[in-house]
C-alpha cells in the first residue's frame, strides 16, 4: 500500500450510515427553518389569530417530509456517487461539497419542476403560481417557472453543499 | 462515541416532529379559516369542492384557476383567484394537507396571506362547511385564505 493510499481517510458501514443519517436530519432541519422561520416571524407581525399551534404542526409535516427527501436522495444517490468517489480516492471536502451542492441543486429543481415537466403534469386547464407569477400553466412549466425553480433551488444547494461536508467529516473523522 | 451520540440527538427532533404530526388534536383542528376536510379526497369530492369554489369566484366577479397538487403523498387542494380589476391578484388556496408543499414559493404565499374583503371568506366558508357536512367524513384540517398579492 502506498503512502498516499494510508493517508486516505476511510470509515466503517456503520459510521458513514450514522454519519448519514446525522447529515440527513441536519439537512431536513436546515431546510424546513429556512422555508418556516421568517414566515413565523413575518406571520406573527402581520396577522391576528392564533396559529402557533398549526404552526407547528406544519413545521414538522414541513420537516418530516424534508427529511424523507433528504434520506432518499443521501442513499439513493449521493452514496453511491460517493462510493465511486471513495474508489476513486477523491475523498476531500471539496469533492463532498460539489456533489452534495450538485445534487441537491438538481434535485430540488427537478422537485419543483415535476420532474422537470416529464412527471409530474398538472391537467391542462389548470395554473400554478408563485409569489413571482405564473409557474406552471395548461400543463407545461412556464418560463418564470423555470427561472424561479433555478432561483429557490440555490438555497437548497447550500444547504446540500454543507450537508456533504458534514457527512464526510462525520465519516472520515479519526476516533 | 461521538457520532453515536450525534446519531441519537439527531433522532430527538424527528420524534417531537413524529409526535406533533401525530398526537391528537385537542382543537377543533383549524385555528385558522377552514373547513374540515378528508385528506383523500374522491375524484367526484373534488369536482364538488372546485365547483362551489367556481361558483364562489364567479359569484364575486373574479377569475378563477385551479391546480390540483401533490406533496409528500398527501394530497392538495388549491385554488386561485385573481381580481384584474384591482390590479392585485389574490389567491384563494384550498389545502387539504397541513402545509401547501415543502415549496418557499408556495409557502410564503400560504404563510404571507391576508384576509380581504371581511365577509367573503366567510361566505366561501359556509358553503365549503355546509357542503363537507353533507358530504365528507370531516376528519382533517384544512385551510382557506385569501391572499393579496402585490403588484
Amino acid at each position: 500500500m502506498s503512502a498516499e493510499e494510508t493517508a486516505q481517510p476511510t470509515t466503517t458501514f456503520v459510521r458513514g450510515a450514522l454519519a448519514v443519517w446525522v447529515g440527513a436530519v441536519a439537512g431536513a432541519l436546515a431546510a424546513t427553518l429556512w422555508q418556516m422561520l421568517p414566515l413565523f416571524v413575518l406571520m406573527r407581525s402581520t396577522e391576528r389569530f392564533g396559529w402557533f399551534g398549526s404552526d407547528l404542526r406544519n413545521a414538522s409535516m414541513v420537516f418530516l417530509g424534508t427529511l424523507v427527501v433528504f434520506l432518499g436522495g443521501l442513499v439513493v444517490l449521493a452514496v453511491p456517487l460517493w462510493a465511486v468517489l471513495h474508489w476513486r480516492k477523491r475523498r476531500s471536502w471539496l469533492a463532498a461539497l460539489l456533489l452534495g451542492a450538485g445534487l441537491a441543486y438538481v434535485v430540488n429543481i427537478g422537485l419543483v419542476t415535476g420532474g422537470f415537466g416529464l412527471i409530474y403534469r398538472p391537467p391542462g386547464y389548470s395554473q400554478i403560481r408563485d409569489a413571482g407569477g405564473v409557474t406552471m400553466q395548461n400543463g407545461r412549466v412556464t418560463a418564470h417557472g423555470w427561472v424561479s425553480a433555478a432561483r429557490t433551488s440555490i438555497t437548497i444547494a447550500v444547504i446540500g453543499g454543507i450537508v456533504g461536508v458534514l457527512i464526510r467529516t462525520l465519516a472520515y473523522r479519526r476516533r | 462515541m461521538r457520532l453515536y451520540l450525534l446519531a441519537i440527538a439527531a433522532a430527538v427532533p424527528v420524534l417531537i416532529a413524529l409526535v406533533l404530526v401525530f398526537a391528537p388534536r385537542t382543537d377543533p383542528g383549524v385555528s385558522w379559516p377552514g373547513v374540515m376536510l378528508p385528506l383523500d379526497l374522491r375524484d367526484e369530492d373534488e369536482e364538488k369542492l372546485l365547483a362551489v369554489t367556481r361558483d364562489f369566484a364567479r359569484g364575486q366577479g373574479l377569475a378563477y384557476g385551479n391546480a390540483p397538487r401533490f406533496s409528500g403523498g398527501k394530497k392538495i387542494l388549491s385554488a386561485s383567484v385573481a381580481d384584474d380589476r384591482l390590479r392585485s391578484t389574490r389567491h384563494l388556496m384550498l389545502i387539504t394537507g397541513a402545509c401547501p408543499q415543502p415549496k418557499p414559493t408556495y409557502c410564503a404565499l400560504f404563510y404571507q396571506s391576508a384576509l380581504t374583503e371581511p365577509g367573503s371568506i366567510e361566505r366561501l366558508v359556509a358553503a365549503y362547511r355546509e357542503m363537507a357536512i353533507a358530504t365528507f367524513d370531516t376528519r382533517v384540517g384544512a385551510s382557506i385564505v385569501l391572499e393579496r398579492g402585490a403588484k
